[in-house]
């Protein structure tokens, strides 16, 4: 998915802006802590996986995805994927009421992690060619830059960690 | 514009986004899904007991033992069992890279916010932050500067980029002056922006760092 998240190498975002690390909050508003906890304790419980949560934050407009903040982001994540997996009705949500009828079992939670049993089709310093393959509903497997070789004339050498293939 | 509303900005967040938190929060707890007192456990835990104060134990560790270091850079998931950090990296491999005279490195999450959560917590909101990550692949230096981090033209910059299944950790170099302090007051020199690598451990000598 070629996606505005793909932000490697591109132009015109300006400086960093960072607060120094000895006066940086840890949260910027009160709101942000329960949403990094309810991100946190979803994905635990296998609700969904954490490359799951990721694709809904990736299938924000662009316009969405750099106008919110990153608690932002999760909460707007987090708002379509319990609508999706039935949790949580889109009228509850405007509400913040349970609607009658909608108390829950609460849903058998799965893992997201299983055993691959095939062997590896690569092995630790092979040289590999990032294929250019992004199909526009999936989760990325390889970033725009490794695809299209961006340089720092500065540098003298880069390194990248290409993803696997998958 | 999103310099206008860049993400170290939130002094105009609406008030929608508490009470849109306030709305799915109590319909979680409501219907079972979530429990309050696990909600203010995680809250808890973000807040005191995980964050750079571990990922510096490492590295003052790494500066004083060797083996301890050797292993570290070898497989970072080992290093963490005998470090005994556990949990909130599962499932990521930890790939620990060292900084040395003439290789200094630097991480990022060009797509999102891959991080080592297990050892440095909560990552801060310029690693999130589009200038960050769109910039620092290509002109590495030009970002490090703005940090305040000056390398000379014979140091060679590695930038590595994470993913879900791998997160860096930068082991920085142990500043000059520091061959008499023990390994707990070495942890303490330690910053979370230097195991970044956006910044270098001072010497105590020339200052408090920032």
């Amino acid at each position: 998915m070629n996606g505005i998240h793909d932000l490697g190498g591109m132009h015109g975002f300006g400086r960093v802006d960072a607060e120094p690390e000895a006066v940086e909050p840890l949260f910027h508003a009160e709101w942000e802590k329960p949403v990094g906890a309810m991100t946190l304790l979803l994905i635990q419980q296998g609700r969904w996986s954490l490359d799951r949560f990721r694709q809904t934050i990736e299938s924000e407009t662009p316009m969405e995805y750099l106008s919110r903040s990153y608690f932002e982001r999760w909460l707007a994540a987090m708002e379509t994927l319990v609508v999706e997996h039935g949790m949580v009705t889109p009228e509850e949500l405007t509400t913040g009421k349970v609607a009658s009828g909608q108390l829950a079992e609460s849903a058998p939670s799965w893992s997201p992690v299983f055993e691959i049993t095939e062997p590896p089709r690569y092995a630790i310093g092979d040289q590999v060619r990032a294929v250019n393959r992004h199909p526009p509903r999936s989760h990325p497997v390889t970033p725009l830059r490794p695809r299209t070789r961006w340089r720092d004339r500065r540098s003298r050498r880069r390194r990248t960690t290409p993803r696997a293939g998958r | 514009m999103a310099r206008d509303r860049d993400e170290n900005d939130h002094s105009d967040v609406p008030d929608d986004l508490s009470l849109r938190v306030k709305a799915l929060q109590s319909l979680l707890v409501e219907k079972h899904f979530i429990s309050q007192m696990q909600i203010d456990g995680v809250i808890e835990a973000f807040e005191h007991r995980i964050g750079p104060h571990l990922g510096a134990g490492v590295v003052a560790r790494a500066w004083v033992d060797p083996e301890f270091r050797e292993l570290l850079i070898r497989d970072g998931n080992a290093a963490m069992t005998v470090a005994g950090i556990g949990g909130w990296g599962h499932g990521a491999r930890l790939v620990a890279v060292e900084n040395t005279p003439t290789v200094h490195n630097v991480v990022v999450c060009t797509l999102c916010s891959c991080y080592p959560a297990q050892v440095l917590g909560l990552s801060p909101v310029w690693y999130k932050s589009a200038p960050y990550r769109s910039r620092v692949v290509i002109e590495p230096r030009s970002v490090l500067e703005e940090f305040g981090t000056v390398l000379g033209d014979d140091v060679e910059v590695r930038v590595w980029d994470s993913n879900s299944e791998v997160r860096y950790l930068v082991i920085p170099q142990r500043p000059a002056g520091t061959e008499h302090l023990a390994v707990e007051e070495l942890a303490r020199l330690v910053t979370r922006n230097a195991m970044i690598g956006v910044e270098v451990v001072p010497s105590p000598t020339s200052g408090p760092a920032r």
